[in-house]
């Protein structure tokens, strides 16, 4: 933990629990009890009626410490409190989950039990044929999470993951933009910049963070240069970075999750296997996550959906892999684990292509019928202008060769007839239409012509 | 455990082989892709152009008759009112003239809302096709597909893009020809005034001479003086109405073809962010 953090200053208990739109508040509403995000099961409000299992707790997450670890260096307090518990990083649970998970990640939490339950199970063996422990522990056969609680976790996590490293990567370049701007540095003084990012990077903490370190740098040269705003710039950098994380903590979080599972199952080679650094499938797999997580940032598709594609997707890929690798009924009972999961998705998904098609033909038919109509405007505007063209030129042309006429004649008929003429274009028509009005008019003493 | 892993090996040549078709195959597409968005741009741009281009020749025009209309006002009528008021009371009003010279084609409203039209940018239509290559990947070649899936979202996209494009550059070519109507209108007028004019300035002359040898006793004035005082006023009110004419003399028109090229393109607009 950072020296200059505290965890209370970070953590938001009104936000999580007490104030009136905190987020256990708004998810229970008017209801007395609700779904344990983790578990699937119900969980209550009122902690005086019900045991420890039933309680509700809302979880961080990506637990506090861990985020003071990785930003406390960066990243004001405020900012941090700010994602800590925001609600993308909170989870409804009970509070004997939430107590036993304590500071760990989800991911983290899932394998301990795992390792736990396995210790204690050979020492009850060990302790029966051999009347000692192999392992150093004194704990008891524990109980593991389930399958599905264990996904429902993995798949919060991802999910937390995505919202809190876009989230620190908009705040460190926001931080560093107004570094710059408050000391006035300007683009030939960019070697300024580095630092903040640099540092993250030789720290090599994180593979995202060298990201943003080549991504950050260069979209700050354009902001500096003022070829691009702040926004967009944050945008850029938040898309970059994460693609990163894909490629890094995401596969490790997916990859403990299918250890973790496989080890339940008995499946050792397999969870052997999946232990395993394979560069190729990392590297197929990071291409596949990373186009997802955009998806995410672009709004494309909601948390939960990208949640559930990056879980299902990449441990459906790693598993059916292994399963052709290992072959037999131990890669079946594996693999079916997460089949499920799958097939619900493909399901959903079959059903959204269905939609798709619909949509894609309703959008042909919007632009089509647009055209058609532009089309019978853009003729009805051509005939009007031909005809309005022919008329005025007939107008103008004849009635001022009559009014010629009638000046070489002395016809003054020829020429008011002719004006006419002229003027009906504009729905008007001469002031005296014969030699008897304008005689009426002239010889009027108190008569005034107005034009 | 050597079969297994040899299995192993073959399962992720099999893959990686896969992925490197997908990704090739998603390059081609990738680049169709971007040759559409291209041509939808290139087509939008064309569209600003076009309208843009037709409004300055329109506001041109409008200005060149302005010029004729305000030559006439203050000299040929001037001249009148100096010759005939010698004969008669004339109330002489030019407070349309300023109306009619500071007229303008398309407001500036209008022109912001073909701009919006032409931004109409067009949400992707699902992202779902990665969950089936996935499945697909229990056939091992899912990963490559999931590269092409991707891709060929995008040309989709893009195709769409380009297809609202379309709506744009015809909407386009719709307000260009409203405005081709009034510069051929405002043409007409201006080559119409200054030989009316001609004819005016003669008849003033004319007048005054008449005028100047006879007097301001009307009984003094034979018939032919009468008829050639009656065409010259004739002439100064058929200047007078042109003059205090708008440009857009069916104005009406012109509104209702304007208004009704900007609505079916923002319907479209609307209809496809309801999909």
């Amino acid at each position: 933990m950072s020296d200059k953090i505290k965890r209370s200053q970070v953590d938001d208990i009104n936000r999580r629990n007490n104030a009136a739109d905190s987020y256990k508040n708004r998810s229970f509403g008017n209801k007395k009890s609700i779904t344990d995000e983790y578990t699937g099961k119900r969980i209550f409000y009122n902690a005086n009626k019900h045991i420890n299992e039933k309680q509700s707790n809302v979880d961080h997450i990506v637990p506090l410490d861990e985020q003071i670890r990785r930003y406390g260096s960066d990243l004001t307090p405020e900012q941090i409190r700010t994602m800590a518990n925001a609600d993308a990083n909170l989870a409804n649970t009970n509070a004997s989950l939430n107590k036993s998970k304590g500071a760990l990640n989800n991911h983290e939490y899932i394998a301990k039990k795992y390792t736990e339950a396995g210790a204690a199970q050979i020492n009850d063996v060990s302790e029966t044929l051999f009347g000692k422990k192999i392992f150093k522990t004194n704990k008891k056969a524990v109980d593991c999470p389930d399958v599905v609680t264990s996904v429902n976790m993995l798949k919060e996590e991802v999910k937390a993951e995505a919202h809190i490293r876009t989230q620190a990567t908009k705040y460190k370049i926001e931080n560093t933009v107004n570094e710059i701007k408050n000391s006035k540095v300007i683009s030939s003084k960019l070697d300024a910049v580095a630092p903040s990012v640099k540092k993250a990077a030789s720290a090599g903490r994180e593979a995202a963070f060298v990201t943003a370190t080549v991504s950050g740098l260069t979209n700050l040269v354009g902001v500096v240069k003022g070829e691009q705003d702040i926004k967009q710039a944050v945008k850029n950098v938040g898309k970059d970075t994460v693609r990163s994380f894909a490629s890094a903590a995401g596969i490790s979080v997916v990859q403990d999750g299918v250890v973790a599972v496989a080890k339940k199952a008995g499946a050792k080679d397999f969870a052997k296997l999946a232990e395993k650094n394979l560069p190729i499938m990392q590297l197929t797999m990071a291409v596949e996550i990373g186009g997802i997580v955009a998806n995410y940032l672009d709004g494309n598709i909601s948390g939960e959906e990208c949640s559930a594609q990056i879980v299902c997707g990449t441990a459906g890929v790693l598993a059916a892999n292994m399963a052709f690798a290992l072959g037999g009924p131990v890669a079946a009972v594996v693999t079916s684990l997460v089949v499920g999961e799958i097939t619900r998705a493909v399901t959903k998904y079959q059903m959204e292509r269905r939609l798709d098609k619909k949509r894609q033909a309703e959008f042909k038919h919007i632009i089509n019928t647009a055209l058609q109509s532009l089309a019978q405007q853009k003729q009805r505007i051509d005939e009007y202008n031909k005809a309005k063209d022919a008329y005025m030129t007939a107008a103008f042309n004849g009635g001022f060769e009559l009014v010629m006429q009638g000046v070489y004649a002395v016809d003054d008929k020829a020429i008011t007839q002719g004006l006419n003429d002229i003027l009906a274009v504009f729905n008007q028509k001469c002031a005296f239409q014969s030699l008897e009005e304008f005689n009426s008019f002239f010889d009027d003493k108190d008569a005034v012509l107005t034009l | 455990m050597k079969g297994a892993d040899d299995m192993i090996g073959l399962v992720l040549g099999a893959v990686l082989g896969s992925g490197l078709y997908g990704a090739e195959k998603s390059m081609q597409i990738d680049s169709r892709t971007r040759k559409r968005y291209a041509k939808a741009f290139a087509m939008e741009q064309e569209a600003h152009r076009l309208v843009e281009v037709k409004k300055q020749a329109a506001d041109n025009a409008m200005k060149k008759l302005s010029n004729r209309k305000r030559s006439i006002l203050i000299t040929s009528m001037q001249n009148f009112v100096a010759v005939y008021g010698k004969l008669m009371k004339i109330d002489f009003r030019d407070d349309k003239m300023l109306a009619v010279l500071n007229q303008q084609s398309f407001s500036p409203k209008e022109i912001q809302i073909i701009n919006a039209v032409a931004q109409t940018a067009v949400r992707p239509m699902t992202d779902k096709e990665i969950a089936v290559s996935i499945l697909k990947g229990f056939g091992v070649f899912g990963l490559g597909n999931a590269f092409i899936n991707d891709s060929e979202r995008e040309l989709q996209m893009a195709g769409a893009q380009l297809r609202s494009s379309r709506v744009v550059y015809s909407q386009a070519e719709n307000l260009a020809a409203v405005l081709d109507g009034v510069i051929a209108s405002c043409n007409k007028v201006s080559d119409l005034l200054p030989r009316l004019n001609r004819l005016f300035m003669q008849a003033i002359s004319y007048s005054d001479e008449l005028i100047a040898a006879k007097g301001r006793d009307k009984a003094a004035y034979t018939e032919n003086d009468r008829k050639a005082f009656c065409s010259c006023i004739n002439l100064a009110v058929t200047l007078k109405k042109i003059i205090d004419a708008p440009v857009l003399t069916d104005e009406g028109k012109v509104t209702q073809e304007t208004t009704e090229a900007l609505a079916i393109g923002s319907q479209c607009m609307q209809d496809i962010k309801n999909l």
